[in-house]
């Protein structure tokens, strides 16, 4: 009888232990999907006025970004008091972890989020997305020289995969598209670099920290950033304020609720079903970012969209995990 | 100050070998009993994700009389080590 248990008990643990992973990998989905839509309702939101003014060409999507991180702060604190966890904001901000939380937060909201706005903005969402995708590849190289991690072939092969998929996807700019269309692209690669030195911060010292806390200070110190030393800079401050009382700042308040969903299932994942896998599954947003812009905007999908933003998935799930992992979960 | 929650129950496991997850909520009530995240499953989701990350290890599990799983967790080398440089001092 007492061994009978046992042996059920470990069954039971097994399944649980599974689903605990599969629901990590759901969660992982949803942060994809959620970000790129995320993407293309920003796009709309900062295409309208008072985005469309401002007086450099940095200032109103620096602005769209700032409010965009804003609101997704504000969403996820409001869920974090309804699931009564309010008061770990300042518990964990007393932390050496939390304080590793507002470092990526920097890295990630200034600069990758700025890069990723004003990418989308210049070169439109479509492209912009999947070469920000790229992200994980350039996490693995800094991880190289930061964490000392070693890289093994599949992934420099996934690297190289990446690239090329981001050159596909950049070559030969749509007619009518933003006379910044260059410079666009790379300020999407920008992103990259923001976001792949995030991840490293992020695997550095976040395992302690409840990933619903770490998203709602990492959101709301990108917001004090933006507003407190970006958007002085970039005379952004007169939009931020402009875009009260329009209907483009409830467009960006409503892609805010989709950025915070988006990276709070992000974090989740990264915690319930591993790095690797989480990433994987994130960056399918290159893949759903061309199907929204489709959806909504009509967008149309060129092939070299398509393959680009292909390529750019197939390389990434190369770099970041190993393929008979994915497909074979018991064997963690 | 309170620990994070979630840092409170890193801190819990490396102070007791093989403490289950009943334990766990039960030596958490007097600090955190009076808020909304002190529920079964989110300490449960905590234990879990600590587990898959690798700061605790599963050490144990077996059934209750009700058939319920009972799991037991003790700290790992990893785990020790990140408490080692980020445990306030107040708490060491």
């Amino acid at each position: 009888m007492a061994v009978n248990n046992g042996v059920r008990a470990k069954q039971m643990l097994e399944a649980r232990e599974l689903s605990h992973a599969k629901r990590g990998i759901g969660w992982g989905l949803l942060s994809g999907a959620t970000w790129g839509l995320d993407g293309v309702i920003l796009g709309i939101g900062t295409a309208m006025a008072p985005f469309t003014g401002g007086a450099s060409i940095y200032a109103a999507p620096l602005a769209g970004a700032c409010l965009h991180d804003g609101f997704a702060g504000l969403w996820l604190f409001f869920y974090n008091l309804f699931t009564g966890k309010w008061r770990e904001y300042i518990r964990t901000l007393a932390t050496k972890p939390g304080l590793i939380v507002c470092l990526a937060a920097l890295f990630g909201g200034p600069i990758g989020m700025a890069g990723y706005v004003l990418g989308i903005n210049m070169a439109g969402a479509s492209y912009a997305l999947p070469i920000t995708a790229m992200y994980p590849a350039i996490g693995a190289i800094m991880a190289v020289f930061i964490l000392k991690e070693r890289i093994s072939w599949r992934t420099w092969l996934g690297i190289v995969l990446c690239i090329t998929g981001a050159i596909i996807v950049g070559y030969a700019p749509p007619e009518g598209s933003s006379p910044y269309f260059h410079l666009g692209i790379g300020l999407s690669l920008l992103a990259c670099l923001g976001w792949g030195m995030e991840g490293v911060l992020s695997t550095y010292g976040m395992d302690m920290v409840d990933p619903d806390i770490a998203i709602g200070i990492r959101e709301a110190a990108s917001f004090v950033v933006y507003f407190v030393a970006i958007l002085p800079l970039a005379a952004g401050l007169p939009i931020f304020f402009a875009a009260f009382g329009t209907k483009s700042l409830w467009i960006v308040a409503l892609a805010g609720f989709f950025g915070g969903l988006s990276y709070l299932a992000w974090y989740r994942a990264l915690n319930m079903t591993g790095v690797g896998r989480a990433m994987t599954f994130n960056i399918s947003y290159a893949l759903w970012g061309v199907f929204w812009a489709w959806l909504i905007t009509k967008t149309p999908v060129t092939p070299a969209l398509l393959g680009g933003a292909v390529l750019i998935f197939c390389g990434t799930v190369l770099a970041t995990t190993n393929p008979r992992e994915l497909l074979n979960l018991r064997k963690r | 100050m309170k620990l994070p929650m979630r840092f409170r129950i890193i801190h819990l496991v490396s102070q007791r070998d093989n403490i289950s997850d009943r334990e766990v909520m039960e030596a958490l009530q007097d600090e955190y009993g009076d808020e909304g995240q002190y529920k079964m499953s989110i300490i449960e989701t905590h234990l879990m994700s600590l587990r898959a990350v690798g700061i605790i290890e599963n050490t144990g599990v077996s059934l209750d009389e009700n058939d319920n799983l009972v799991q037991q967790f003790s700290i790992t080398d990893y785990g020790r080590d990140l408490l080692d440089k980020y445990l306030p001092s107040q708490w060491k």
